[in-house]
């Protein structure tokens, strides 16, 4: 390995607490690495828990979730989330842009707020700097922008807003939790390569979490398959594309809408092989390259 | 502009509401199995005095005519007059709804901030030890009586202890003395503000709550904002927005609020006015009264929804689209 | 049936503050069935205890003219319970028809009952109820009939609401498609859909209709002698109440803890339907 991860993360495990007695783990003993500059792609459906991973990384779990891990390091620094720890320079975008801003707040209040938080500015100051960021993400008219609120600004012009507030507190790591999902197609492609030159430009490394594999090829260098709480499968985006080797993997790629007519869409069956569900000292990772690995099941030894 | 034309177009919705609700009152009244005559006449009278009274007071013409001329009446102003005491009814209730809302306004004001800082901090410690105080005081507080907790205050206060005066809200005498008001005045203000604050807690920390699981407050906390900072930037005014529309829906309690508790207290204000009239069939003063309060029912909606436009950018936005 | 009974104990197991209420009730309703059994007579006079203290004689001790306290505030219970669930019935049948009809039909005539849910509505009820009682003859149908006649518009708004969503649902639609008659829809499909609305709506019936009587009472237009309720003898109590204190502290108690437990009930059937409908 020659690039040093920005951000790597050891046997994470998260549990939601229902009630005293029981408790549901959702995610399971996995293990994180980010490669410092790229585009990682998180994928797997619904409740894979993808969300809850990035969640985790940013200390922002449900409050009745409990989280822990081994080793978490950021840039090679070992990181604590002790309360008077600095905070790391990692953002998240979320899902909805509709509900991601505070509706009865302006678009510079919460531009400036972040500002301030950070940086011990004027408030004309950073005034100035809010808008200019709104004009990197491509947001016309920003003075204008600024003074309005959330609801008359459409969809893709609030996830620009979204990602402005994220580049403001100056992140290394971007997180991107589905930032398309809830657009319209074509607001998509412009949102998606809007982070695209942010990325190059800002010298960022992001991390793509989306159910999309078209996304996904287009954008991503490395790709992390979830299933059920577990990385099954990772590796670079060529390796998963034409290499896949874990079931789910495969199960997912099929699931790629193809524009081929008279091909019906391809539902994913849950039960990938006959039989129970292997427990976790069943399954272990073969290392297939240096970058691309997959759980497998530990073959039995007699 | 066009937030004006919302408002008239509400207020001409509301006027066809008034006039049936008066015409059912009426109706309803007049359906009554005994009428105002049999409480003022006794029954040695002659026929002839009766069906003079009946004359006098015009009971003795048709439904329609009769109900026609009170409203015609009411709409210069004139309540009437009470058929039992003679006094104008319009008089009456110019000194009477003062004293109550002398009473209310107070009362209301303190359980409303009450409500706002147990409800938020209720809130922010959703399912610890303090929100379940706060809930439980809550859940007695709505399950409780006004008029039994008037009581036991009268009883502890009044008789056992012998602070306060328990009844009237002057001493005789001392017409002018602000002390002597403020003595009289603070048994039933404790009790209303106790009535009243059990509720708005609720509402206030259920909002809380509600706001609490929105997505910006995740958003928010992601971007390092501390739990202190939610509150107080985005949280509390989110939260405190939509209560300034319950303060329109308040708005019938200025006359309607504490009847019983007015008439525990012997407060000279609507209540014991409206009890005696219920009493004695005044049908003028029921009929005022009834009218008044539904107007401020309906009165209080519109400001509510108003001011909820005037306060909330999105409405505002859409109205004046 | 059985899932159900399941889901209940691991609430119970979850919050078993929720076993106070239940076990209150319990009693309280025992108690009021089995009052004629127990041997006091509630009209009985003991003339050497006047307005006496409570003692082990007398439990809640007597009132002015020396009748057994206790025995008359479990005889109020009945008369309060009764009242509350019998206006409760009828409140939750009215408002239940009306708010069927309107939503289902729409139209005219969900304009004409909503526009009747507002006026009604927008009359205070303490007012509204007052001067209704007034002019009917008081006494204990009166007065359910009062509390259930005038109490029934929000069911009315929430089993509309609740129509108007269930009848967009495929079933629905469906058996419309296929001609079946309005009546059956409603009573096979919609009826069923909205119940666990109406059950807890009329939970919450019960403990305001309770309220509401004791108020009633309390001002001389609800139960009247020689019948008790505990909000008329709360009212009695009012008149001696510097002698005689724990006769206004006792009934007020009972209430207290009856509507409290009403509600908790309530909010416990909420969340057992809540999480029955979520999993």
């Amino acid at each position: 390995m020659t690039k040093q991860p920005i951000l790597e993360l050891k046997e994470l495990n998260v549990a939601l607490l229902e009630d005293k007695i029981q408790q549901t783990e959702i995610i399971k003993n996995i293990d994180i690495k980010i490669p410092k500059g790229e585009i990682v792609g998180i994928v797997g459906e619904s409740g894979s828990g993808k969300s809850m991973t990035m969640r985790a990384i940013m200390d922002i779990l449900p409050e009745n979730a409990q989280r822990n891990f081994s080793t978490f390091t950021f840039e090679g620094e070992p990181v604590s989330f002790a309360k008077a720890s600095k905070r790391l320079p990692i953002s998240m975008i979320f899902q909805d842009p509709m509900t991601s801003l505070n509706p009865l707040r302006k678009i510079g209040y919460h531009l400036i707020e972040v500002i301030r938080r950070q940086q011990k500015l004027s408030k004309k100051a950073a005034k100035k700097l809010a808008i200019q960021e709104l004009e990197k993400v491509g947001l016309t008219n920003p003075e204008k922008r600024m003074t309005q609120y959330p609801h008359e600004l459409s969809g893709g012009m609030r996830q620009r807003v979204m990602i402005a507030m994220a580049l403001l507190v100056k992140p290394k790591l971007l997180i991107a939790d589905e930032p398309t999902t809830a657009l319209d197609v074509t607001i998509q492609a412009q949102i998606l390569t809007l982070i695209q030159k942010l990325q190059k430009e800002e010298d960022l490394t992001v991390v793509l979490v989306t159910h999309d594999f078209g996304i996904v090829a287009g954008m991503c260098q490395s790709v992390k398959v979830m299933y059920q709480g577990e990385i099954v499968e990772e590796g670079t985006t060529d390796e998963i594309f034409y290499q896949s080797q874990h079931p789910y993997t495969k199960e997912l790629l099929k699931a790629v809408p193809t524009v081929e007519k008279g091909q019906r869409l391809y539902a994913i069956q849950h039960q990938l092989e006959t039989g129970e569900p292997l427990t976790a000292a069943q399954k272990e990772f073969r290392q297939l390259s240096e970058t691309h690995r997959v759980q497998v099941a530990k073959e039995r030894r007699a | 502009m066009t937030t004006s034309k919302y408002i008239g177009k509400r207020i001409l919705q509301v006027i066809p509401l008034l006039l049936i609700i008066s015409f059912i009152v009426f109706f309803m009244i007049h359906l009554a199995p005994y009428d105002v005559i049999d409480s003022i006449t006794t029954p040695n009278m002659s026929k002839e005095t009766v069906a003079l009274m009946k004359a006098k007071y015009g009971l003795d013409q048709p439904f329609i005519i009769q109900y026609g001329k009170w409203l015609l009446n009411i709409l210069h102003g004139d309540f009437g007059y009470s058929v039992v005491s003679q006094h104008s009814i319009s008089n009456e209730l110019a000194t009477r709804i003062p004293n109550t809302i002398k009473l209310i306004l107070p009362s209301y004001f303190t359980a409303l901030v009450l409500a706002i800082v147990l409800g938020l901090f209720a809130g922010a410690n959703k399912g610890k030890r303090i929100d379940r105080w706060i809930d439980g005081i809550c859940s007695i507080g709505i399950s409780m009586p006004t008029f039994w907790f008037a009581m036991l205050v009268i009883y502890i206060l009044g008789y056992y202890l012998n602070i306060f005066p328990i009844i009237g809200m002057h001493t005789i005498g001392s017409e002018n003395s602000f002390r002597d008001f403020l003595r009289h005045f603070f048994m039933p203000y404790f009790v209303l503000t106790v009535a009243f604050f059990p509720d708005l807690t609720r509402y206030v920390r259920s909002s809380t709550l509600s706001q609490l699981s929105e997505d910006y407050v995740l958003v928010q906390k992601s971007f390092g904002a501390s739990k202190r900072e939610i509150f107080t930037h985005h949280i509390s005014r989110n939260v405190l927005l939509p209560i300034i529309t319950q303060i329109g829906l308040a708005l019938p309690m200025l006359v309607t609020g504490a009847i019983i508790t007015e008439s525990i207290f012997g407060w000279p204000g609507i209540g014991p006015f409206f009890l005696s009239a219920t009493k004695s069939l005044d049908y003028p003063i029921i009929m005022a009264i009834l009218l008044l309060s539904a107007t401020l029912v309906i009165l209080g909606n519109l400001l509510s929804d108003v001011l909820y436009a005037i306060v909330d950018p999105r409405i505002r936005k859409e109205g004046s689209r | 049936m059985k899932k159900t009974r399941k889901k209940a104990s691991r609430i119970l197991k979850k919050t078993p503050h929720y076993w106070l209420p239940i076990l209150f009730l319990t009693f309280l309703i025992v108690l009021s069935i089995l009052a004629p059994l127990i041997p006091i007579d509630p009209n009985k006079t003991d003339v050497s205890h006047l307005s006496s203290a409570p003692s082990l004689q007398h439990f809640f001790g007597t009132d002015e003219v020396g009748r057994d306290y206790f025995i008359r505030v479990i005889y109020g219970g009945r008369v309060s319970l009764l009242v509350g669930v019998m206006a409760m019935a009828t409140s939750t049948i009215i408002g239940t028809f009306l708010g069927l009809v309107s939503g289902y039909f729409g139209g005219k005539i969900d304009n004409l009952l909503m526009r009747l849910v507002d006026i009604l509505s927008s009359i205070p009820w303490m007012i509204l109820i007052i001067v209704v009682s007034v002019f009917l003859k008081p006494g204990l149908t009166t007065i359910i009939l009062v509390i259930g006649g005038f109490s029934w518009m929000n069911i009315a708004r929430l089993i509309r609401a609740e129509t108007m969503s269930v009848k967009e649902r495929d079933y629905v639609t469906y058996a419309t498609f296929i001609g079946e008659k309005h009546r059956k829809i409603i009573v096979r499909h919609i009826l069923p859909a909205v119940f666990s609305t109406l059950i807890v709506a009329a939970t919450g019936s019960i403990s305001s209709a309770i309220m509401t009587e004791s108020s009633l009472s309390f001002l001389g237009v609800g139960i009247q002698q020689p019948m008790a309720s505990w909000g008329s003898l709360l009212q009695n109590a009012q008149n001696s109440l510097q002698r005689a204190p724990y006769m206004a502290l006792i009934p007020g108690i009972f209430i207290i803890l009856t509507v409290y437990s009403f509600n908790s009930i309530g909010n416990f059937i909420r969340e057992l339907i809540v999480t029955e409908e979520s999993l």
